[in-house]
């Protein structure tokens, strides 16, 4: 991404130098991603309104470090976004009295490309994810996508759990390396 | 045999994978942060957030994009406004610190009144008398060299799930070049030092035994709901990719049983 329109249309950098109005359009463009990412997890509002404002905290933060060339302005946030949910999420797997959402109650049960929101950020993934065998695509959604625990995806798909963690294993190593070469590539 | 990203073996993919889909404890996670090239794995973690792009969307509620967005806006003025109202963390002298390295107030709070101001300027200059090497060492000057040092980065604590880390927040700011570093804390408990004390690990990526022994970064006490402590590593520090507060008995512990583990900052990638 070189070309001085789309320099000036990065909020980041704008965020990294203090500029307040990126601070709220960074909240419009991205807030609906980074709310249903944590609605992945938790069911009670005032939770996921928590953890949202953590995670835009935490980009506020991070901005400074931000590098076009490694990663969109969406994957960078999403990144940010899914360790803060992943740490909440084992921060309150033994503490009882808050709610995680249970198995079946996420939007994972007949996870399908032709289901999910494709928008132009999104499209290398899919791209990425197309190339994938299907079984192992399938798992990939239900667990990066949908956010189910890989106990939670054997039940639902009734694969055994180790055949469960060897697509994951092997679909993110697989898109893991479709997307690293061509990262920078596409922002350049 | 089949190449794998990074030429990762199969172990060292296994837990990257269990890393991203939320299925690694906070203890290996440290493992694998420390035994690889931190880029390498936040290329990986990347990767899995250009995937996690797929899931479809929903609006945020109104009255809740109101509310995150006051919180947000709140917190962005509170970090912007100048620290001199925090308590200042005392850095501790029993134990392996050296005596009187208490950090002073942050002296960069402006004042409205003059005499305010001429009272920190006063004691700034007695305390450079008196305590010249511990003013010098303190967050101010840590601050002053991390405010112009290239390489300087910061990295949000994240809680474990020990109920001793109570709602703490805050952040480490680091610089490998300078081996200098400033905490910030917020809302840990106060310790009662004769008690016990807190106590700074610093995974270093350079040291071949960095994982198994972390840097001592030393034992400091909070003294207050918001807290600022200089980072005195007892050691040179090549390359920090992961700071950790641990829970110790009075006067610290050359090796942890990191049975209190209670706050992790990851410093990402360069």
């Amino acid at each position: 991404m070189t070309d001085t329109q789309a320099q000036d249309d990065l909020l980041l950098p704008r965020i990294a130098r203090g500029d307040a109005h990126a601070v709220q359009e960074c909240l419009e463009r991205f807030g609906p991603l980074v709310w249903s990412l944590a609605r992945k997890l938790m069911r009670d509002v005032a939770t996921v309104e928590d953890l949202v404002q953590e995670i835009f905290i935490e980009v506020w933060k991070s901005a400074g470090r931000y590098d076009a060339d490694r990663a969109s302005e969406a994957t960078f946030i999403a990144t940010i976004a899914r360790r803060r949910v992943i740490d909440r999420r084992r921060r309150i797997s033994r503490a009882p009295g808050e709610e995680v959402i249970e198995e079946g109650m996420r939007g994972g049960d007949d996870p399908s490309l032709e289901l999910v929101d494709v928008r132009d950020e999104a499209r290398r993934a899919h791209e990425a994810l197309e190339r994938l065998q299907p079984e192992r695509r399938k798992v990939i959604l239900m667990s990066v996508v949908d956010g189910l625990t890989h106990q939670e995806i054997a039940t639902v798909t009734g694969m055994p759990l180790g055949t469960v963690k060897s697509h994951i294993r092997r679909g993110l190593d697989e898109a893991a390396q479709l997307l690293r070469p061509r990262r920078g590539e596409e922002e350049a | 045999m089949r190449s794998t990203f990074a030429g990762w073996d199969e172990v060292t993919l296994g837990r990257a994978a269990d890393l991203v889909t939320g299925a690694l404890s906070l203890e290996d996670e440290l493992d694998l942060r420390s035994s690889v090239d931190p880029r390498d794995l936040e290329e990986f973690e990347l990767a899995a957030g250009e995937l996690a792009l797929l899931l479809r969307t929903e609006p945020i509620p109104a009255d809740s994009a109101q509310r995150i967005e006051s919180a947000v806006r709140l917190e962005l003025q509170r970090s912007r406004k100048p620290q001199g109202h925090h308590a200042a963390g005392r850095r501790s002298s029993a134990g392996r610190g050296p005596v009187g390295t208490a950090a002073p107030p942050t002296p960069a709070a402006p004042s409205p009144a003059p005499a305010t101001r001429l009272g920190w300027v006063v004691a700034l200059v007695l305390l450079g008398w008196i305590v010249l090497e511990p003013t010098l060492r303190g967050p101010r000057s840590a601050a002053e060299v991390l405010a112009s040092a290239a390489d300087a980065v910061r990295a949000a604590w994240t809680r474990t799930d020990d109920p001793m880390a109570g709602e703490a927040a805050g952040e480490v700011r680091w610089s490998d070049q300078a081996g200098v570093g400033t905490m910030r804390f917020e809302g840990l408990p106060v310790n009662d030092p004769a008690e016990f004390q807190y106590q700074l690990w610093i995974f270093d990526a350079s040291r071949a035994d960095g994982v198994e022994r972390p840097v001592d970064g030393g034992v400091f006490d909070i003294t207050g709901p918001v807290v600022e402590v200089p980072i005195d590593a007892r050691l040179p520090v090549g390359q920090a990719t992961m700071f950790a507060i641990t829970r110790e008995r009075p006067g610290g512990v050359v090796v942890s049983d990191r049975e209190h583990l209670l706050l992790t900052a990851a410093i990402p990638a360069s």
